[in-house]
């Protein structure tokens, strides 16, 4: 069989499963056929067993973790890193659905009173199908690559959130997946509309170690700031075990709305994500920032591509990566201004923190421009702990291993304060954790 | 008391980059005095501190650093600081990412200090929305100076040297500095004070003021020194020696 008919026959099956409408079904089957034509991303597994795969995503059932199934060693490391409350209940088996992401329940009465949708993916499909079928798979699209085909015929489980015009969430929506040893591939949607004037700050992912055994996260996202919107979302990742990572994302953002994105990866062995964004109105506004914390055989491919179709259009893109034993990054930071996009700002920054001889780094800037007056700027640096901030702080009373996680620790801060403080201090604890104890 | 309390530097020969630039200097501040160290620029002042700091590039070739009687001279920076010995860089670096407040609580923590960090940058003049600022990025150089001295008040030293805590300081972080300094010989704190500009030395009156040539100590006295340096220039006042 071709890998094509593959691809067909398990998204029908999920299809199927799903009760989707007909439009839902024929954009599986566009990008099944588009498998075959389309690239590989950098990051395919070598070792990639298609039919595997997909079998796995079609027939996994989501289950609940029963009480009792979260080991005892498992707690520790959560009591040491100091969980996010949010988090805690969830692993309290308060609000826990696997393989999809969940919120909070008390959090998600308050966003319905503000007329938020707030429903899981699948359910989305069938019962919001006026706003879905517009946005989904629009900015997240099947022919970037093989992987981002076959995220979208094999989607299945994730979150959609709807924020209607001009209505302002106060505080920050926070979800998480999960998966158990059952479940091998994973490939969660997550579509999140910022309808005009609405704003919205959104945590999805998970900072507590997840432990899963290999397995392939394939998730999806889309994010869309209509006019005038202001989204933040953050995505955390801490997989713990044999993981790939490699979730296919999309941003959309129209005249003068502001997305402002943040991805923190701290775990996994092969990370693949490079979002795509486009500013498609005049003076929208994007930052991208992104942490990750390389360890062991970790291999990550990271960067982004940020489209810049219309005039007076803004773009930061930082990326911040510590880099430890035999890891491996390559960034790609992509700036495209397109003809007619007057008056445009996009600027990159790639900055690696070695803390190891071996570790290989490359970082490749890729400025395109089709106009004569964008400001662009790209500044990569690759460097280890400054030597005289180390000294300082001994003279202060600290060793040296405690002054590698102060300075460690302080490059990655710039970019992860304005998390609710839980979260920060949760990744400084990890952050500890992996470069051992003191 | 015993002749070994404070700092003594007995005899100490250093190299930097394989150059000799310390040559036998002898020095020895008890706790609750303050002394000034004075010499032209290259005489070896600045080398001197960060040798005390435990700087790892700079070489002890001969000679001793002792505290309270126990050599130092072999023990990394930290376990210097811990025994007691504090040093305010001429240069410190920015430490970008680290906050202000978590470093001081650190070392409030780490020191046992009764203290708080708001209290640290009050002592010293600084407003605390400076707290939640990262540690001297895009601090002038008034501010630099008086954070290394909240930093170092927090580490509840025996003995202090400040490396030219008056050189780029505007007026008011001079008084803030030596409004502390004052304080420090009342908490019998051992006070060296390192300058090159004598900016200091007309808010504060050493006991004994020692001027370094070329490496070496070679005159000590009273406070009386400051002035004939002032008046007849170093070379006039070594050559009277």
């Amino acid at each position: 069989m071709h890998e094509s008919q593959i691809i067909k026959y398990y998204a029908e099956e999920i299809s199927k499963k799903l009760k989707e409408p007909e439009w839902a079904l024929r954009l599986r089957l566009k990008a099944a056929e588009l498998y075959e034509k389309v690239p590989s991303p950098p990051w395919m597994p070598k070792d990639f067993d298609l039919e595997a795969f997909a079998s796995k995503a079609a027939s996994e059932e989501f289950v609940k973790p029963g009480e009792g199934e979260i080991p005892e060693w498992y707690r520790k490391i959560l009591e040491r890193i100091g969980v996010p409350e949010i988090e805690q209940s969830m692993l309290a088996g308060v609000t826990v659905m696997v393989n999809e992401n969940i919120v909070f329940e008390a959090q998600k009465k308050d966003l319905e009173r503000r007329g938020v949708i707030l429903k899981s993916m699948d359910e989305a499909v069938r019962e919001h199908e006026d706003i879905v079928k517009s946005f989904l798979h629009k900015v997240q699209t099947p022919d970037t690559h093989k992987l981002a085909a076959l995220h979208v015929a094999l989607r299945r489980g994730g979150t959609f959130v709807y924020v209607p015009k001009g209505v302002k969430v106060p505080f920050p929506a926070q979800a998480f997946f999960v998966i158990t040893k059952e479940q091998l591939a994973q490939t969660e949607h997550t579509l999140i509309i910022a309808d005009e004037k609405s704003s919205l700050h959104f945590i999805e992912g998970c900072i507590v170690p997840i432990p899963a055994p290999y397995s392939m996260h394939l998730g999806g996202s889309e994010f869309y700031a209509l006019k005038g919107a202001r989204l933040r979302v953050s995505s955390l990742q801490n997989w713990m075990g044999n993981v790939i990572h490699t979730p296919v994302k999309g941003a959309l953002v129209e005249e003068g709305a502001r997305l402002e994105e943040l991805g923190v990866s701290m775990g996994g062995t092969i990370i693949g994500m490079r979002p795509r964004i486009r500013l498609v109105g005049e003076k929208a506004r994007v930052s991208f920032n992104n942490v990750a914390m390389l360890k062991k055989e970790m291999k990550s491919w990271s960067g982004g591509s940020v489209t810049m179709e219309a005039p007076r259009t803004y773009a930061n893109v930082v990326n911040r990566t510590v880099m430890l034993d035999n890891s491996f990054d390559e960034f790609l930071g992509e700036i495209y201004v397109k003809r007619g996009a007057k008056e445009v700002k996009g600027y990159q920054a790639c900055n690696t923190l070695m803390l190891s001889d071996v570790a290989v780094n490359i970082t490749i800037p890729k400025l395109i421009s089709e106009v004569s007056d964008a400001e662009l700027a790209h500044e990569g640096t690759v460097g280890k702990i400054g030597e005289e901030q180390v000294f300082y702080l001994r003279q202060m009373g600290f060793d040296e291993h405690e002054a590698t996680q102060l300075l460690t620790i302080g490059f990655i801060d710039p970019l992860v304060e304005d998390l609710p403080s839980d979260y920060v201090r949760a990744i400084r604890e990890i952050v500890k954790m992996t470069l051992g104890a003191s | 008391m015993s002749t070994d309390n404070g700092l003594k530097v007995v005899d100490l020969w250093v190299k930097v980059e394989n150059k000799e630039i310390l040559k036998g200097v002898n020095i020895h501040v008890p706790k609750g005095e303050l002394h000034v160290l004075m010499g032209p620029n290259g005489a070896g002042k600045s080398t001197l501190a960060m040798t005390l700091a435990g700087y790892p590039k700079y070489k002890i070739v001969n000679g001793d650093i002792l505290l309270d009687g126990e050599s130092i001279k072999d023990l990394p920076p930290e376990e210097r600081a811990r025994k007691g010995l504090a040093v305010l860089l001429q240069h410190p670096p920015e430490l970008e990412g680290v906050r202000v407040v978590e470093l001081l609580n650190k070392l409030i923590e780490r020191y046992g200090s009764n203290t708080s960090p708001q209290e640290l940058l009050q002592k010293v003049g600084l407003s605390p929305s400076m707290l939640y600022r990262y540690f001297n990025v895009g601090f002038s150089g008034g501010e630099r100076k008086r954070l290394e001295l909240a930093r170092i008040l927090a580490m509840k030293p025996k003995i202090v040297v400040m490396d030219e805590p008056d050189s780029g300081v505007d007026i008011e972080s001079l008084k803030y500095i030596a409004k502390n300094i004052e304080d420090m010989i009342v908490n019998n704190i051992g006070v060296l004070v390192i300058t090159h500009y004598r900016n200091i030395l007309r808010y504060i009156t050493p006991k004994r003021v020692h001027i370094m040539v070329d490496g070496k100590i070679v005159l000590s006295g009273g406070p009386e020194l400051v002035e004939r340096v002032e008046k007849e220039g170093y070379s006039g006042v070594v050559k009277r020696a």
